[in-house]
């Protein structure tokens, strides 16, 4: 097999070997398409009500492609738009609560001591919670509203980085290039950054794409308790609800957002799953 | 060059202080400039602990460590910093002592970018002088350490080492993961180093063939303590201690055609395992594995007292 010179092409190469992580990573990108063309896709305003068309079922009228809702709002247009809101508050949460998560892992790791017993009682605080009913909770104290959904399950969810980093730290500092760094007189601020930090970003990709699923999915199970943006923003989850009332006899308005939700969480989990079996190590030194 | 003095390190586990590993309990030698002492032991003996004490990798809880007069254990972190650069330790496993997210260029660039003040041309002009130092080519830089053998990565960590312009290399079993031939190459290159550079090493290692070609002086350790040190002639042609023979005589048991002095060493085969460092025996470590054991090595520690020039031994019936 020719070897690149380039360890992170031949990640990718690997990653195309991997049918699920492949499927994964293309619904993603498709998901990151639409979102991003959502004006330019969408058929209609996603937020005029035109209460004459309320509740078409989908594929009858060529207007509304995916039918309208209970205020005659374009099913497909809110549909879009709401991949928006959903990759947003997952990229956000994830980006913010990995970025706080490994920080604070990577100097409770490196320390030890108190700082780390401190930090890890307030992660083990955190989890010893139901992580949706600690997110409610939060959300509902800083009231309704897409920045306390956010902030509600950053603090859910940044443990998980604190974990991961700390344990991967554990284990490198003991490695013999870290020492062989310190012999060298390499300040501990250096040694962090340069050396443990590359080396840890592997598993907390891993963590993050993961945690994209399962951020997006808090975020619409939010949404849906009403938590969340408020109408009549298109959000996945605040779909579902309101298409609730109308189950019995429209029920494509809680199937089609939620096969949304679904497909979105699903192609994280696939492309995670994927990441996690070629960043493992154990795998690439058979290789 | 190096003198180290009465090194001791107690491990403490957890909240029971008083049950602490003895890994390390008074160590003497000295090494002289462009010199080798040979540090040999089975493992478990604290040999490891003893080269990174003296990196002050880890904290000794007792002892002197003088380099070049200077005392490092009494240093604060930024004296310390400032003279790591003259001494540098070799590991045993080649492949992680190497940044696996690091290419080979930067792996060797890192000293000089942390210590002096090159610009980049010359870094890079440097890395090309270095690596050609230790025998590889400018093909093997712009490469991962997973990419070269295990003699290569060795050969990187030499010139990483050597980026540092160091007097004293502590190198702990630098070849022991590596095949037989590979170990040659990389001992020969230590040595021409050794002889171009003027540098004093101390060679940890349990083989002692590798260490009768590398080493001036050997110094032979058991459960913490130096049971006999002298020049290396003396430890393979006169070695006094009941635990050296025995090294010597599991040594040449294995190879049965050596007719140099080596083969007719008069010794014991040991029997059973090392004591527990948990609960070292009283008096004489090695009295439960003695052949020639007597009621005051039950009870006292012998004293290590000179049978030669140079040549220290801690034994009661010598």
């Amino acid at each position: 097999m020719k070897k690149h010179n380039n360890p992170f092409m031949d990640n990718i190469r690997r990653l195309s070997d991997s049918r699920p992580a492949t499927v994964g990573a293309i619904i993603i990108m498709l998901l990151c398409f639409i979102a991003v063309f959502a004006p330019q896709l969408s058929p209609n305003n996603p937020t005029t009500a035109c209460l004459e068309d309320r509740l078409i079922s989908p594929l009858t009228v060529p207007e509304y492609p995916l039918g309208t809702d209970h205020l005659g709002r374009c099913v497909l247009s809110r549909l879009l738009y709401g991949a928006r809101i959903s990759l947003i508050v997952g990229i956000i949460v994830v980006g913010i609560s990995a970025m706080i998560g490994i920080a604070l892992g990577v100097i409770s790791g490196y320390y030890g001591g108190g700082i780390d017993a401190v930090i890890m009682r307030f992660v083990d605080a955190t989890l010893s919670f139901p992580s949706i009913f600690l997110a409610v909770t939060i959300a509902g104290l800083l009231g309704r509203g897409l920045p306390s959904v956010i902030i509600a399950l950053i603090v859910v969810d940044w443990t998980a980085y604190a974990r991961i980093s700390r344990g991967s730290v554990l284990s490198l500092k003991e490695t013999e290039f870290v020492e062989s760094a310190r012999s060298l007189g390499a300040s501990d601020c250096y040694i962090m950054t340069r050396h443990i930090l590359p080396n840890i970003i592997g598993p907390v990709i891993v963590i993050g794409t993961l945690g994209m699923a399962y951020v997006i999915l808090s975020a619409a199970a939010l949404s849906f308790l009403g938590f969340g943006p408020q109408p009549p923003t298109p959000e996945w989850g605040a779909m579902l609800n309101a298409g609730r009332m109308y189950m019995r006899t429209e029920p494509y308005l809680t199937i089609i957002p939620g096969i949304a939700i679904m497909v979105m969480v699903l192609a994280f989990n696939l492309l995670g799953d994927g990441l996690r079996d070629i960043l493992d190590p154990k795998k690439t030194v058979i290789e | 060059m190096l003198e180290v003095e009465g090194l001791t390190k107690y491990f403490s586990s957890g909240l029971n202080k008083k049950r602490s590993v003895k890994a390390v309990d008074g160590v003497s030698f000295n090494i002289g400039k462009g010199k080798t002492l040979g540090l040999v032991g089975e493992s478990g003996c604290g040999k490891t602990t003893v080269g990174r004490l003296i990196m002050r990798l880890i904290e000794p809880t007792a002892g002197k460590v003088l380099f070049d007069g200077i005392d490092l254990i009494a240093l604060n972190r930024k004296e310390l910093r400032n003279i790591r650069p003259r001494m540098q330790m070799i590991f045993q496993d080649p492949d992680s002592s190497l940044d696996p997210r690091m290419k080979i260029s930067a792996s060797i660039e890192e000293p000089l970018r942390l210590h002096g003040t090159y610009s980049r041309d010359e870094r890079e002009q440097k890395v090309l002088e270095l690596v050609k130092i230790v025998g590889l080519g400018p093909e093997h830089i712009e490469r991962y350490p997973y990419q070269l053998s295990g003699g290569q990565n060795q050969r990187v960590v030499l010139a990483r080492i050597m980026a540092m312009n160091p007097d004293l290399i502590i190198a702990d079993e630098p070849t022991s993961s590596l095949d037989v031939s590979v170990q040659a190459q990389i001992l020969n290159l230590m040595k021409d180093m050794q002889k171009t550079f003027n540098l004093s090493y101390l060679f940890i290692s349990h083989d002692l063939d590798v260490v009768r070609i590398m080493a001036d002086h050997i110094a032979v350790m058991y459960l913490g303590r130096l049971v006999e040190i002298g020049e290396t002639n003396d430890i393979f042609n006169s070695a006094k201690h009941p635990y050296t023979q025995a090294l010597l005589l599991a040594a040449t048991r294995l190879q049965p055609g050596v007719g140099d002095g080596a083969g007719h060493v008069k010794g014991i085969i040991l029997k059973g395992d090392t004591p527990s460092p948990f609960d070292i025996p009283t008096g004489c470590r090695f009295h439960m594995r003695c052949p020639h054991q007597k009621d005051v090595c039950l009870s006292q520690e012998p004293e290590s007292f000179e049978v030669g020039v140079g040549h220290y031994v801690a034994c009661h019936f010598v």
